[in-house]
């Protein structure tokens, strides 16, 4: 038995090792990594080709994180929430101490997003087919009172969130495909892409921002240090597992993935965490580790509605009904039932992932530390070229180059000001998400007043609408407080 | 720095104002609409407003730290150069490709930015040119303009 599996998990080792070079070039996603294997793997046996998929899947969210540490640019938008931590980190020449706390909560998470994939199954689908549209719009509201957390004021991260909305807005209406400010421009009918924006906001911004303090002496980075202390580890262990139940209940929404659950693991750190070393957003180890569980984990929950239900958590496992298709599967509660023996090969290979994650993340850490050391006049130019070869690769299209360049400016704009960029990249994200299923409660509410009944009388919704007056009290009471404190 | 940031803040709930009005214009408002393509970016620019608005209270009644700026001008020049260098980068990859208008680009960026000697310049943006096409071009199969 054991010899004959031996071809896939090398394929495992090898899926994850790419995977996390992948995802730390921003740019180029996962999705567009297990999208490629596909069409190389549809000859293979199913088995191998599931084992190279889970890899590539786990390395490269994992690997999302590398660039958001190192530039402030997430290699995927799992990892817009360890830019917030991550990157004051690498300024202060602890970017390979973080890379190391970043691989051993990614790892812990992924794992207990196995447990729950394993365990919690059957259960965690059927709460998240209990989920309504009312309850989607709901949950992506609660995301959106995120942005009081992503650092800066709460007025002006509430402010870049609406930007995020408008251009979110910007395309074909999804219900009926009427245009939307688009100006009669082909490219604008499509919408514009978040990664897109991401890239350029994060990206050019932060090149655009440090040209004129280029001079300023490079912060060596402490490369001694890569393995954090175990000490510290059993200390961020309770955040870690709360982040990663957070991010696997989350990632078993279907359409919610990695991150929304980054990003609402590291509210509830903020929220949850009593006196860290270091203040939030100026480089607390707990706002990596969180963000960083919660991504993993979500791993995990994805796989869930995907094996139980055939409905895919993200747009990654939305690849994966794709690869069983080509190999005569179809994903859903009939595979449960016919072919257990396919559901414990996948649980196998995500733990098989998450343990050669252990190992293979902590490689190429004193290289990939040593780039931010890079003089600042080399590194700029050298993020901008890397930025734009990004952002073409995505749909091959010129304009979208000139997007990432016109979001940088904005992006330097907004730094220069005192503006998160997080928030408007959230309002991006959850946007369409939010219209969408507005709508559809509206609609089936049959009009505003049946959604507001409905708002207020399913438990689930109730929940929810409580919850979400406590965070909107919470911004507001932290926003008079930071005025006072002014 | 305050009276900038009361600019900005304006711009914000300008362009919010405007965005409102064009998407009221997509359909007219009535009491069905909560669903038509217009109603939901309506509601986006109205909250825009509102945010404006509550930016620009901010800014009337916060004092101001001068730690909180910039120690330097938005619109300074050596930015302004790059933005134009970055603005001319992108025909340049239409007309001449990828490859050499990277070339380019690194060239005169670094040159720009380091101000090093031109031979060391050329070497450097050589080398990361090089590098970059290896990884994307050849290791992940993007394809270039």
């Amino acid at each position: 038995m054991l010899p004959d599996m031996i071809p896939d998990i090398l394929y495992v080792a090898i899926g994850v090792f790419a995977g996390i070079y992948v995802g730390a070039i921003p740019g180029l996603s996962v999705t567009m990594a297990t999208s490629l294997l596909i069409a190389m793997t549809y000859s293979w046996e199913t088995s191998s080709a599931l084992a190279l998929m889970m890899g590539v899947y786990v390395g490269g969210v994992y690997g999302g994180s590398r660039s958001a540490v190192l530039l402030n640019i997430p290699g995927a938008p799992s990892a817009v929430a360890t830019t917030f931590d991550g990157y004051p980190l690498a300024l202060k020449g602890q970017a390979a101490e973080a890379i190391g706390y970043t691989t051993v909560a990614s790892v812990f998470g992924g794992m207990i997003g196995l447990l729950i994939l394993y365990t919690a199954a059957p259960v965690v689908s059927r709460m998240a087919l209990m989920f309504s549209p009312c309850d989607y719009f709901l949950l992506c509201l609660m995301g959106l009172m995120l942005v009081g957390s992503m650092g800066g004021s709460v007025s002006k991260g509430l402010l870049a969130a609406c930007l995020g909305l408008m251009i979110g807005a910007v395309g074909m209406d999804p219900l009926t495909g009427e245009g939307r400010f688009t100006f009669d421009s082909t490219y604008l009918r499509g919408g514009i892409n978040y990664v897109v924006a991401m890239i350029g906001l994060f990206g050019i911004g932060e090149a655009l921002y440090q040209v004129p303090v280029r001079t300023k002496p490079i912060i060596r980075q402490d490369v001694s240090r890569i393995r954090p202390p175990l000490k510290k580890l059993l200390r961020y262990l309770p955040l870690s597992l709360q982040s990663s139940i957070i991010g696997a209940g989350v990632g078993a929404l279907p359409g919610a993935g990695g991150e929304i659950a980054a990003l609402l693991a590291y509210d509830t750190a903020k929220r949850t965490v009593r006196n860290p070393e270091t203040p939030f957003g100026e480089g607390a180890v707990e706002g990596l580790v969180a963000p960083e569980s919660a991504n993993n984990a979500a791993i995990g929950g994805a796989l869930v509605p995907m094996l139980t239900m055939g409905i895919p958590g993200d747009s990654v496992t939305a690849v994966f009904i794709g690869a069983l298709a080509i190999h005569g599967l179809r994903a859903g509660p009939m595979l449960m039932a016919t072919q257990p023996e396919l559901f414990n090969m996948l649980v196998l290979f995500l733990f098989l992932a998450n343990l050669f994650l252990l190992f293979l993340g902590l490689t190429g850490i004193k290289l990939f530390a040593k780039m931010v050391e890079m003089p600042r006049g080399i590194l700029i130019p050298l993020i901008v070229v890397i930025s734009v070869i990004g952002s073409y690769a995505i749909t091959g299209n010129v304009m979208d180059v000139v997007m990432t360049l016109g979001f940088g400016v904005l992006g330097y704009v907004m730094r220069y000001y005192g503006y998160t960029v997080g928030p408007l990249v959230l309002g991006l994200i959850l946007g369409p998400i939010i219209e969408v299923n507005f709508r559809r409660a509206v609609i089936s509410g049959s009009g505003l007043e049946g959604f507001l009944v409905q708002m207020f009388t399913t438990p689930l919704s109730l929940v929810l609408v409580c919850l979400l007056i406590l965070m909107l009290v919470t911004q507001i009471r932290r926003s008079i407080r930071a005025s006072r404190a002014a | 720095m305050k009276k900038s940031e009361i600019i900005c803040g304006s711009l914000f709930g300008l362009f919010s104002a405007l965005f409102m009005a064009g998407a009221l214009a997509i359909n007219p408002w009535s009491e069905f609409s909560l669903v038509s393509p217009g109603a939901y970016p309506a509601l986006v620019g109205a909250l825009g407003v509102l945010c404006a608005l509550w930016v620009l209270f901010d800014c009337l009644y916060t004092r101001f730290k001068r730690t909180d700026s910039p120690d330097f001008p938005l619109l300074e020049r050596d930015v302004l150069v790059f933005i134009g260098l970055m603005a001319a980068y992108v025909p340049c990859m239409m007309w001449l490709g990828y490859t050499l208008a990277t070339l380019l680009f690194t060239f005169f960026g670094i040159g720009f930015l380091e101000r090093k000697h031109w031979r060391i310049t050329l070497i450097t943006a050589f080398i990361s040119t090089f590098i970059i096409l290896l990884i994307f071009k050849r290791l992940f199969g993007v394809i270039m303009p």
